[in-house]
Formats: structure tokens, C-alpha cells, sequence
């Protein structure tokens, strides 16, 4: 019987070897956070986040209620994210990771959103106000 | 419904933009003699109204939110080949702007929703004119919305099939046919019947003004 013990107790040291151990460390987080362009979240969609030039993801998962992901980048700067959803929206895009800082990933995240509109309308009544031009032109 | 750049392999898009520059050419021969003075203003509108609808985004229910084309009207009013010009137009400023739709894309973009959606329209439009033009109008938007979507799908769940690494995984758009064409039919099931009112209000306005040629 004490052999039996002294064996399971010489046994006990490895038996742990299954265990998932969860330790706690602080870090500092880059958060990046996806949205649709009337400001609505990119909220529970999966994405893949690799580190450039690789080809094998160092994150996947779902973005947050909020279209978030949190990553540690690992003092590494330069990234590349892929998102999507199932109706085919989404990015894939290289994002620099800023330790500490919100990054907003849109395609265009610069200009507002109505100088935008303003200058697509532009070039459309633009480009017809030419065509228009060279009409009158030949015609005279 | 526009598919961004980075989902399309490039088995995809690249005899895509070889097919949509042919047709291109095809819509664009003849150009300057059937886009005279009386039309070039009227286009200019419609087609401000195409690039405008495509970004006023609507929430759905699921979570997601779809957009009006404006693709049918322009199809009925101006037929398919200006149509198909104009509309590609918008889905380049869209994309250069917004990064609403890829450039790599465009050729899949502007097939599956300027050619095919403008055919559909006008197809239908004049199969359905005998029971009633209100009738053939709705039914013709109504469907080609359909169609053009069932082709994004398509085109988005073909992906992990035509590319894909040595296990497996696939390169560009992961998810298959399964997911990708409930998840992008259904929420154009609805946003189909608002594009189906809205063209043929702006229709019947367009009637009503003499500027319609189909």
C-alpha cells in the first residue's frame, strides 16, 4: 500500500500535464474597431489577423458587440486583417498596430464621409457637364 | 452587394475584368452618336441617383444592412448598354472613394450588377409590358436584384472551391456556397421590394417627363 502511494505520488508531478493553466499578465492592447459606414458595428464577424508577409493567421475569432478586436502585437508594427461576414462584406486590409490606441478600420478612414459624396458627385455632373461640352462643340 | 477587394481569387477576377472590358467596348461603341444633347442631362441625374442610393445604407434585420442599386431604372429608361456604362461609372467612384466595392472586383461588380441587372430588367420588362407596364416594372427590378445578388454569391462561395492552399484552406472568401447564398439572397429578398417601388416611382416620373426609350 505504501508503494502504491509512493508510486502515485511520484506519478502526481506529470498528472497535471493535461491541465490548461490560466495565468493573468498585463499587456498593452491595440483595438481595432470595424464598422459599416453609417457607423453601425461590424459586430460578431469573423476575422483573421497575420502579421505581414505570413501566411499563417496569429489571431482569429469574432470581432466584439461593439465590431472590436483586441490583439498584442508583440512590439511587431505592420499587420494585415481580414474580416467578413456572410453576405460578403468585409475588409482585407494592412493595419499598423499602435500599442495603447483605437485604430478605426475604414476603407477610407481621412476625409469626411460628405466631402466624399460631394466630390463622386462632382465627378459624375463633371464628366457629363464635358460630354456635354464636346457635344455642343461638334455640333457647331 | 459589393464584393471588396482582397475576397476574389485572382482566377476570378482577372478574366473577369477581361470579360467586362469586352463589354465595356461593346456598350461604349457608338457612344457619341446615341448620347445626344437631350440625354446627357437626364443620364447625369440617374446616374447621381444610382451613386447615391448605393451608399445610403438601411439596417436589416439580422444585423446587416443592404442598399437600393438603381441599376433597373437606369436599364429602363436609358436600355442596356448605357445603363451598363453608367453604372460601372458609379461602382469606380464608389470604390475609389468609399472602398465600397474592390478594384480588383470591379469586373465581377460590374458584371453581376450593371450588365446582368440591366439585361434582366429590360428582358423581363418586355416579356411582362403586355400585363401591364406598372407590373413588368416591379417584377422586372424585383428580379434582377435577384439575379445579380445569386451571381455575388455565387461568384463569394466559389472561392474556398477554385482557391485554396495545399490543406485546405482556402485563400480569399473562406465560406461556401451553403452560407453564402441564403446569407446574401435573403436580405436582397427585402431590399428587392423597396428597389422594385423605387423604380417605378422614379419611372413613372421619368415617363411622365418623355425620357423613357425601352
Amino acid at each position: 500500500m505504501r508503494r502504491l502511494l509512493a508510486v502515485l505520488l511520484l506519478l502526481a508531478g506529470t498528472a497535471t500535464a493535461h491541465e490548461i493553466q490560466v495565468g493573468t499578465a498585463g499587456a498593452t492592447a491595440t483595438v481595432l474597431s470595424l464598422r459599416y459606414a453609417d457607423g453601425q458595428p461590424f459586430a460578431f464577424e469573423a476575422y483573421e489577423l497575420y502579421p505581414v508577409g505570413s501566411q499563417t493567421p496569429a489571431q482569429v475569432g469574432r470581432t466584439d458587440a461593439a465590431g472590436r478586436i483586441a490583439f498584442v502585437a508583440d512590439g511587431r508594427a505592420e499587420w494585415r486583417l481580414k474580416a467578413w461576414s456572410d453576405d460578403g462584406h468585409g475588409v482585407d486590409r494592412p493595419i499598423t498596430a499602435i500599442a495603447g490606441e483605437l485604430t478605426a478600420v475604414a476603407p477610407i478612414a481621412e476625409t469626411p464621409r460628405p466631402v466624399l459624396w460631394l466630390a463622386g458627385l462632382g465627378a459624375i455632373f463633371g464628366l457629363f457637364g464635358l460630354w456635354q461640352l464636346y457635344l455642343g462643340r461638334k455640333k457647331q | 452587394m459589393h464584393i471588396p477587394d482582397g475576397f476574389l481569387s485572382p482566377q476570378t477576377w482577372l478574366p473577369a475584368w477581361g470579360v467586362a472590358a469586352a463589354a465595356w467596348t461593346w456598350a461604349g461603341r457608338g457612344l457619341a452618336r446615341r448620347l445626344d444633347e437631350t440625354l446627357v442631362p437626364r443620364l447625369a441625374m440617374l446616374t447621381a441617383l444610382a451613386y447615391a442610393l448605393g451608399l445610403i445604407m438601411l439596417p436589416l434585420p439580422g444585423g446587416t444592412s443592404g442598399h437600393a442599386l438603381g441599376v433597373a431604372v437606369l436599364a429602363l429608361v436609358f436600355g442596356v448598354r448605357l445603363a451598363f456604362l453608367a453604372y460601372s461609372g458609379v461602382l469606380l467612384l464608389q470604390a475609389l472613394l468609399f472602398g465600397a466595392g474592390g478594384i480588383t472586383a470591379l469586373g465581377v461588380n460590374a458584371l453581376a450588377l450593371g450588365l446582368v441587372g440591366a439585361l434582366v430588367t429590360v428582358g423581363l420588362y418586355r416579356l411582362l409590358a403586355r400585363f401591364g407596364e406598372a407590373l413588368a416594372v416591379t417584377v422586372a427590378a424585383f428580379v434582377s436584384l435577384q439575379v445579380s445578388a445569386l451571381i455575388v454569391a455565387l461568384v463569394l462561395g466559389l472561392q474556398p472551391t477554385i482557391a485554396r492552399r495545399e490543406d485546405g484552406t482556402p485563400l480569399f472568401f473562406p465560406l461556401g456556397l451553403e452560407i453564402t447564398v441564403p446569407a446574401v439572397l435573403l436580405p436582397h429578398l427585402l431590399i428587392g421590394v423597396g428597389e422594385a417601388a423605387l423604380t417605378l416611382f422614379v419611372w413613372r416620373l421619368a415617363r411622365r417627363k418623355g425620357w423613357v426609350a425601352t
